[in-house]
Formats: structure tokens, sequence, C-alpha cells
């Protein structure tokens, strides 16, 4: 059986789960018939008993994740919103119209004279054959 | 070695599952809201305030976090890192705070009995709650931050010991005088009301 002087040194270990099973409950017996070493954890029961009291019941989820979308989705400023879509619109209307005129001019194709002179200067090379073949197929797409 | 319920909580959340943020607040703001309101001394508000920011951490921490601690002694690391920066910025002692909203808690005390309560061992619970209150409030900041970490995060010695940087002994001895200054500064309320509950 433990004194109470052994019980003491434990008794904040005890109350707070830090001992050892037997120990544990050799301690428990002694508190049991002992009112002095009994009374000491009636006080720190009594004492957090009061810390627990009248907090609040706080509903966070909400306000939590409403923070975490501000922080994901950031708010962009009404000035750059409308300079960001008069820019955009500007380079739309630009490509539009560059894409107006192309359409107005027609096809680029190569002229037969470029293509006889591009097919000579190959043909004149070491590849000579390769050149003349290369000739012929472009003639007939020009004429195409 | 199996996962605590916490680690499997910031695996899903660092997958971006919104739920598990939401469970994460419902099971740890309770106990993250009353220690930030006895560590400091603030109330409602003020602590929601604090508690928001402590999840929106954690939230950012979400890719760092790794599962070599438990989870709650990594949560009250933030908390109570969080909670030295305010008091630190604050530049108050926490009985001051402690004192100007001891109404509203009064009346959250009386709430909480429950009507036909006697008014009388009402009045003496109130007064009790006060005198313990502003104990906690006097204790040395490392006592108080132990105390409180065992108290409301029911966190063990070592485990405190990690988010205070001392051995688990240090933590030991830190509640022995926690325990000690509070059982002095409260002694007569405690004992009477100890007294009057054997004889009821």
């Amino acid at each position: 059986m433990m004194n109470c002087d052994e019980v003491r040194n434990q008794l904040g270990n005890w109350y707070d789960g830090e001992v050892d099973p037997k120990v544990a409950s050799r301690m428990a017996r002694h508190l049991a018939t002992c009112r002095e070493c009994a009374a000491s954890i009636d006080q720190w029961r009594r004492i957090d008993e009061f810390v627990g009291r009248g907090l609040p019941e706080p509903d966070l989820a909400g306000d939590v994740l409403a923070a975490i979308r501000r922080e994901c989705s950031p708010v962009v400023p009404w000035w750059v919103r409308i300079a960001a879509t008069v820019v955009v619109s500007v380079a739309l209307g630009s490509l539009a119209g560059v894409a107006t005129t192309r359409a107005a001019e027609g096809p680029i194709i190569p002229s037969t004279e470029d293509v006889t002179m591009g097919a000579l200067d190959a043909s004149f090379g070491p590849d000579a054959m390769v050149g003349i073949d290369h000739l012929a197929i472009q003639l007939s797409q020009a004429a195409e | 070695m199996k996962k605590d319920k916490g680690a499997m909580l910031m695996d899903r959340l660092a997958g971006g599952d919104e739920r598990a943020m939401a469970e994460l607040v419902d099971r740890w703001q309770k106990p993250i809201c009353a220690y930030i309101c006895r560590f400091l001394g603030c109330h409602g508000e003020d602590a929601e305030d604090l508690a928001q920011e402590v999840f929106l951490r954690v939230w950012r921490q979400r890719h760092r976090w790794k599962a070599r601690t438990k989870f709650s002694t990594w949560l009250f690391t933030i908390v109570a890192n969080l909670c030295r920066n305010r008091q630190r910025d604050a530049g108050r002692r926490p009985q001051l705070l402690a004192v100007q909203s001891e109404s509203c808690r009064d009346s959250a005390l009386a709430v909480e009995a429950g009507p036909g309560r006697d008014p009388h061992a009402l009045a003496e619970a109130a007064e009790l709650g006060r005198h313990v209150r502003r104990a906690v409030a006097e204790l040395p900041p490392r006592q108080r931050e132990a105390f409180l970490l065992r108290r409301f995060a029911g966190l063990s010695y070592r485990e405190i010991a990690d988010i205070l940087g001392v051995s688990p002994q240090a933590v030991d001895s830190l509640l022995v005088r926690a325990r000690r200054f509070l059982v002095e500064k409260t002694q007569d309320s405690v004992s009477d009301g100890v007294q009057r509950g054997e004889r009821r």
C-alpha cells in the first residue's frame, strides 16, 4: 500500500493519466481511503470544471470555408476588369480586320517565274534530276 | 502505424476536399476557442476571429504538413504561437481583458445552469467561476500554456513538451506549480464548493 508522500509525488501524473497502470491502480486504492489526498484531486477537478464553464459555442465552418474561397479567388478591382475588356476587344477587332483584308486579297500563289527560277537554281546544283522533277511538280501546281 | 483521424483529414484536405476542412473545424473549434479565451482573456468575436486564423493557416500549410507528429500536437502548436503573438502585440495582461467581459460570462453561466436552479447556488457558482478565471489569467505564461493545453487539448506531457520546447519532466513541473497556484488563489472558494457538494 502506498503512503501519502509517495502518492503526493505522483498525484499530478496520476490525475493526467501519465503513470504506469499498475502504479495507477495502487494510487487509486490509496485515494479511495485517504481523504486528504482525495481532497487535492477534488480541488483540481473543481478548478478544471470552472475553467471550462461559460465558454463560447462556436460555429465557424461557414466562415472558415468562405474565407478559404476568398483566398482562392482574389477580387479584381473594377477598373482593371474594364481595362482588360477594352484591351481584349481592341485586339480581337484588329485580328478581325486583318483576316477580312487577307480574305479580299485571295490566296497567295507563287508565279510561274518564281517557280522556274527556284527550280533552275536547284537544277544546276548537285542533284540536277531532283531539281527537274521539282520544277515539273511546281509548274503543274501553278497551272492548276 | 495507424494514422490518427486528424492525419487522415489532412490527407483529404491536401487533395482539395472541402468537406475535410468542415470536419476539422467541427471537431476542433471548441477546444481551440476555449484555449484562446482562457489564454488571452478575450471572448466571443475576438476568440472566434483568431480561431478562424488558425484554420486558415491549417489550410495554407496543407501540402507541407507531414504526419511526423500527431495532428493535435501540430494544430495546437499553431494555436499557441498565434496566442503568444497576439498577446505580445496587444501588450496587455490577460486579466485586464478578462475583467472587461465578466458580465457576459456570468450570463453564459446562468444560461448553462438552466432555469429552476437555486439563485444562491448560481451566485456562488458565478463567484467561484470568476475566481478561477482570474487565477488562470494570473498564471505565468508558460504555466498557463501547459495547464490549458492539458485541460482543453488533452495532450500528453510529451506532446505538450514538443509544443513548448521543453522536456516532459518540465511539463510535469509546470503543471504542479500551476495547480498549486490555482488552488492557493481560489482556496476558500474551491474548498467551500467541494464541501458543499459533499453535503448535498
